[in-house]
């Protein structure tokens, strides 16, 4: 599958603040990316260079096969949402759509009012004097109404509420049923593991973590329950590999393992197992796991 | 229209339609008020030179006030002497202020340029703009200025007020693409009027100064307000050499704005 977005070592220093390091990254077509990290750690950043608002230190990047420099007529095929609410001004919603249309080189009408039907946005008011949500539905029409090849998302659901965030998610996987692309940041995991492929961790600048969604699931953290029939020994648990914080209790044994399952349900089978309950983790604790300092590790017995 | 003119500078002439409106009418507002009170100083040629006499002479020829009681004098003192150029100026201050920094500040302009719309192109067009409101302003002064020199018989070529109007256009041109410039350059508005604030100011004075000092003089050539009212158009006309100065100068600061723009980050 071709890539879509390909970063080499990219980087982008402030003076002396470090907005973004090395970040290598490919995206491939037809993929749904989501980039996670904390307010500040270099999303913004990203997504800025992707489209050519700040231009990279160091490093390389190319959108759609383009250097984001040298691509002002590759812009057509991307939809950009900003990630604060920038949209404003005296105009009308429908006005500034029109304009944003004709940029790109005509939208037809009936779509914009067909994607603003669908989140409920009143295109007929000013900009200025739309709610915050509101604001933000405009924006997330004006990104998806030309049927961009990519779809460059920052905290798409800011803003939102509920329901809005259901129907946009829907919004999402249609364009990945047709095949095109969306790199979408986040603070928030839940949406992200809804409808990303793949996610990126990014802390302080840096991406310090790629996973598929699923293999993130499988891979990391999962709290397990054993019941036994009789108490059994703690020791014949601790030191297993990716066992940690193991915990008997008579007959009930709690730890939390980073890894495959196996080396605790062989160490298991010596005893009667009445009942074996694993959790699997949400993204939110995988990836506060990476976001404590030394990524990964927990804090082991 | 939609398809003879680019979509940004639709926008842009949408965006600035009520300042346009707004500028127009203020500066016809003040053409009417101050030539109404020309009949006076017409008929009190005396009132007329103890109010001019109030003022030391040399001051009154650095500001341009020649003579109240004709009305080419009037027009000169009250109307094109001073304060309405400064007022066309800070349109085209405003004006360049809003066609990038104060966007820019808003996030707004991360939203046009994620567009196929590039810089410079984005430079041009909101320059094209400017001009567009500005010679709407001017066009107000000149229909303003004509109508009453008609009506209070004030005697003053037609062809001379078109050149002072002309002239007032461009020396407002320079400072609008003076504000681009600097805008290209760094993205801090508060820089931007500063810096355009301080060069109108400078420029101002230079010229003022040329006309009092001697050893001034020959530096009022770099006054944009040299070019302006010094070949005296209310009394000769066009002076092609002085009006292409002028837009000459403002080629070159948005030649300069777009290549400045081109380069820097944006929103940073």
């Amino acid at each position: 599958m071709a890539a879509v977005i390909e970063a080499e070592g990219l980087t982008k220093r402030y003076g002396r603040h470090p907005g973004l390091l090395d970040l290598d990254l490919t995206v491939l077509a037809g993929e749904v990316f989501g980039y996670l990290g904390p307010n500040g750690a270099g999303k913004t950043t990203t997504i800025r260079l992707f489209l050519d608002l700040v231009r990279p230190t160091r490093g390389r990047v190319r959108v759609l096969g383009a250097e984001p420099r040298r691509g002002v007529g590759e812009r057509r095929r991307i939809g950009y949402l900003p990630g604060d609410q920038v949209l404003t001004g005296r105009d009308t919603g429908r006005d500034l759509l029109r304009f944003l249309g004709d940029a790109r080189g005509g939208v037809p009408r009936d779509r914009i009012e067909e994607l603003a039907g669908r989140l409920g946005v009143d295109l007929s008011r000013s900009v200025r004097s739309l709610s915050r949500g509101n604001r933000q539905k405009i924006g997330l029409v004006q990104a998806f109404m030309h049927q961009p090849d990519l779809l460059v998302l920052d905290e798409p659901t800011s803003g939102l509420d509920p329901l809005v965030q259901q129907e946009f998610l829907a919004m999402i996987g249609e364009v990945r049923a047709s095949g095109r692309t969306v790199f979408m940041s986040s603070h928030v995991l839940a949406e992200v593991q809804q409808v990303a492929d793949r996610v990126g961790i990014v802390r302080d600048g840096r991406l310090v973590a790629v996973d598929q969604v699923a293999e993130l699931g499988g891979r990391m953290l999962r709290t397990v329950e054993i019941r036994f029939t009789e108490p059994v020994p703690v020791d014949g648990f601790t030191g297993l590999p990716g066992v940690h914080d193991v915990l008997a209790e008579g007959p009930l044994l709690r730890c939390r393992v980073d890894g495959p399952l196996d080396p605790l349900v062989k160490a298991a089978a010596r005893f009667t197992v009445v009942d074996l309950v694993a959790t699997e983790p949400d993204l939110e604790q995988v990836f506060l796991s990476y976001y404590h300092e030394g990524g990964g590790e927990h804090g082991a017995a | 229209m939609s398809t003879v003119l680019p979509s940004l500078l639709r926008r842009s002439l949408r965006e600035y339609r009520r300042l346009a409106v707004g500028w127009t009418a203020g500066a016809v507002t003040w053409v009417l008020v101050y030539t109404a009170f020309y009949p006076r100083m017409r008929d009190q040629p005396e009132a007329a030179k103890v109010s001019l006499e109030t003022v030391s002479r040399s001051v009154r020829d650095a500001l341009g006030w020649t003579d109240y009681s004709t009305g080419t004098g009037y027009l000169q003192a009250t109307v094109f002497g001073q304060f309405l150029p400064l007022i066309v100026i800070l349109c085209a201050v405003l004006l360049g202020r809003g066609a990038i920094v104060v966007p820019e500040q808003s996030g707004l302009l991360d939203v046009y340029l994620a567009n196929p719309i590039g810089r410079r192109r984005l430079v041009l067009e909101r320059f094209a703009a400017m001009t567009a409101v500005l010679t709407l302003v001017c066009l107000g002064t000149f229909t303003a200025t004509w109508v009453m020199n008609g009506v209070l018989d004030m005697g003053v070529p037609t062809d001379r007020i078109a050149a002072t109007c002309l002239a007032m256009l461009l020396l407002a041109l320079v400072f609008g693409a003076l504000t681009l410039a600097v805008s290209g350059i760094t993205g801090r508005g508060a820089l931007v009027l500063t810096v355009t604030g301080a060069t109108v100011a400078a420029t101002f004075l230079l010229d003022a100064l040329g006309q009092l000092v001697e050893g001034m003089r020959p530096y009022r050539v770099l006054s944009p307000f040299h070019h302006y009212l010094g070949p005296d158009p209310l009394h000769t006309g066009f002076h092609p050499g002085h009006l292409l100065v002028l837009a000459g100068i403002s080629a070159v600061l948005v030649a300069v704005a777009a290549q400045a723009f081109e380069r820097r980050d944006v929103g940073v």
